[in-house]
């Protein structure tokens, strides 16, 4: 049975052979489309993950409580990261030894235990080791987003700086200016501006990671999306809520991982 | 046009697989001989972790699905699972039964169904020696611990001085963590938990218990009538052989209902 068809494919000629192949795609993307279309049970999913009354229900709320929260812990962790993550890095590239080792260890360390067991260790476990405990509904959270998310950026930072063409340290250094100086107000600025993309998605990923404060308690205004979604989920038994907090992240981060596209597509352009 | 009935038998195949899978009437299990329980350890003394033991988990829930499973001539599994929303995780075949330390509620019954009850349960209020705080209302402006999902939960929101705050924890067990760290100044839970946990750590006081009248049940999907009736007649023959009260004096001194 196969002897016809293989002298009839050995036949074809090679551009042939690409259309086949092209058309072949088509049909079986075509097909998956239809069978999904035709096999899923529409009225069963939008009752069971969309259903617009519960839709309804989470409005403003999933708005005024959750998605607030959410942000105000992304801003927080990016805050407290950004100032740490910049410490790190000028640790890293100065001149004196205990100072690169001490931001190596660090960096080595932080980035080596996942950030729930960060989350869990100072929202619980030092709290219950030595007294200290940090203040407020967002503090233990945020605190430790941003003893992570600086770690993670201390690199980006430094990759950054290095980026920055070494003829501009010394253009400003041979004009008089102190290291310092020359790096606040000559590299740093040159060095963001690269560094915006990277940054761009740290914040994205920042965002998404929010959803694991809620292992260290949450009250009912301090509820961020994923613990809003989860709870909705158990007092309906039923998806809608879930589905609603996964389409407010996807509000609130395409439009950044779009801006980055754009941004990264502009750098492509000028170079 | 030639295509068509090709795509076509193929959407009635992929319908027809589909189809077939759906249930009966009878007792379903979700694994063949087993009887799968989810259950979230540690919430002791109901269920607690024991290399020993052959399912490897112990405690009041755990042997007395244990004996159930021997009644029913089924192997005893035990799938260890979040509390938030476990009722829902038989209609979702993550198991067959949820046997753990749930109380009974309306709403929880509305997406599943119960056994008879099998124990008697109250909430109740626990501080740290030497806090000074002996009621609720003391609690006025302070922090109180509860478990997402649980009827102490929603005692705590209907009960607690309006200007207390509720905080709510995903897993029982991080509870008395919190305590202890002093993120909270109190836990309001299940009496036999709280009460256990008093009597094994003087650290912990138990200060205030509220007599709810609630009571514990076996949680499955809605559709399975068939094993809520053989878990109902297994509860039964196990209260009448003494077997339940033997158990229920190992755990917490009394012979029970």
């Amino acid at each position: 049975m196969l002897g016809p068809v293989l002298t009839w494919w050995n036949g074809l000629s090679k551009r042939r052979k690409v259309r086949f192949w092209r058309g072949a795609s088509y049909v079986v993307f075509a097909l998956v489309l239809v069978g999904i279309v035709v096999m899923v049970d529409w009225g069963r999913v939008v009752d069971t993950m969309i259903r617009p009354d519960l839709v309804g229900e989470q409005f403003p709320k999933i708005i005024t409580i959750a998605a607030k929260n959410t942000v105000i812990f992304t801003v927080l962790g990016f805050s407290g990261g950004l100032a740490i993550g910049l410490m790190l890095a000028l640790m890293r590239l100065s001149q004196s030894k205990p100072f690169r080792w001490a931001s190596a260890i660090y960096i080595d360390v932080v980035r080596g235990i996942p950030l729930l067991v960060w989350i869990l260790l100072i929202g619980l476990g030092i709290p219950i080791a030595l007294g200290i405990r940090v203040p407020g509904a967002y503090g233990p959270g945020a605190l430790a987003l941003s003893i992570v998310v600086g770690a993670y950026m201390a690199e980006t930072i430094r990759a950054g700086i290095e980026a920055v063409d070494r003829g501009q340290m010394e253009a400003a250094r041979s004009l008089g200016m102190s290291y310092s100086r020359a790096m606040i107000w000559i590299i740093l600025p040159q060095a963001f501006r690269l560094m915006i993309p990277p940054l761009t998605n740290e914040f994205v990923l920042l965002l998404k990671d929010t959803s694991l404060v809620s292992a260290i308690g949450v009250t009912v205004t301090s509820k961020e999306l994923t613990r809003w979604g989860r709870d909705g989920v158990i007092h309906s038994a039923n998806a809608t809520p879930l589905v609603v907090a996964g389409l407010v992240y996807l509000a609130l981060t395409i439009p950044m991982t779009r801006f980055v596209a754009r941004l990264e597509k502009k750098a492509a352009r000028s170079k | 046009m030639k295509r068509m009935p090709v795509l076509l038998s193929l959407v009635l195949a992929f319908g027809l697989v589909a189809g077939a899978c759906s249930s009966g009437g009878d007792a379903t299990l979700v694994a063949e001989g087993k009887l799968t329980v989810c259950s979230e350890v540690p919430y002791e003394p109901f269920e607690m972790e024991d290399p020993s033991s052959p399912s490897g988990y112990t405690g009041f829930d755990i042997e007395m699905m244990s004996a159930i499973a021997d009644e029913l001539d089924l192997e005893l599994v035990v799938v260890n699972t979040p509390f938030d929303g476990i009722w829902l995780q038989p209609a979702a075949g993550a198991c067959d039964v949820v046997a753990s330390a749930m109380t009974i509620t309306e709403e929880r019954a509305e997406n599943a169904r119960f056994s008879d009850p099998y124990y008697n349960a109250a909430q109740s209020l626990m501080t740290l020696a030497g806090t000074g705080v002996t009621t609720l209302a003391d609690l006025s402006g302070r922090t109180i611990g509860v478990q997402v999902g649980t009827t102490g939960e929603m005692y705590a929101n209907e009960n607690a001085p309006a200007d207390a705050t509720i905080k709510s924890y995903d897993e029982g067990a991080a509870l008395f963590l919190a305590l202890e760290a002093g993120e909270i100044d109190a836990i309001l839970q299940d009496l036999p938990v709280n009460g256990y946990r008093a009597s094994q750590d003087p650290k912990f006081v138990l200060v205030e218990t509220y007599e709810t009248e609630e009571q514990y049940g076996f949680g499955m999907a809605l559709d399975n009538e068939g094993l809520a009736g053989e878990i109902n007649d297994a509860l039964k023959a196990l209260k009448d052989a003494g077997t339940y009260g033997d158990l229920h004096e190992k755990y917490f001194g009394t012979r029970g209902e």
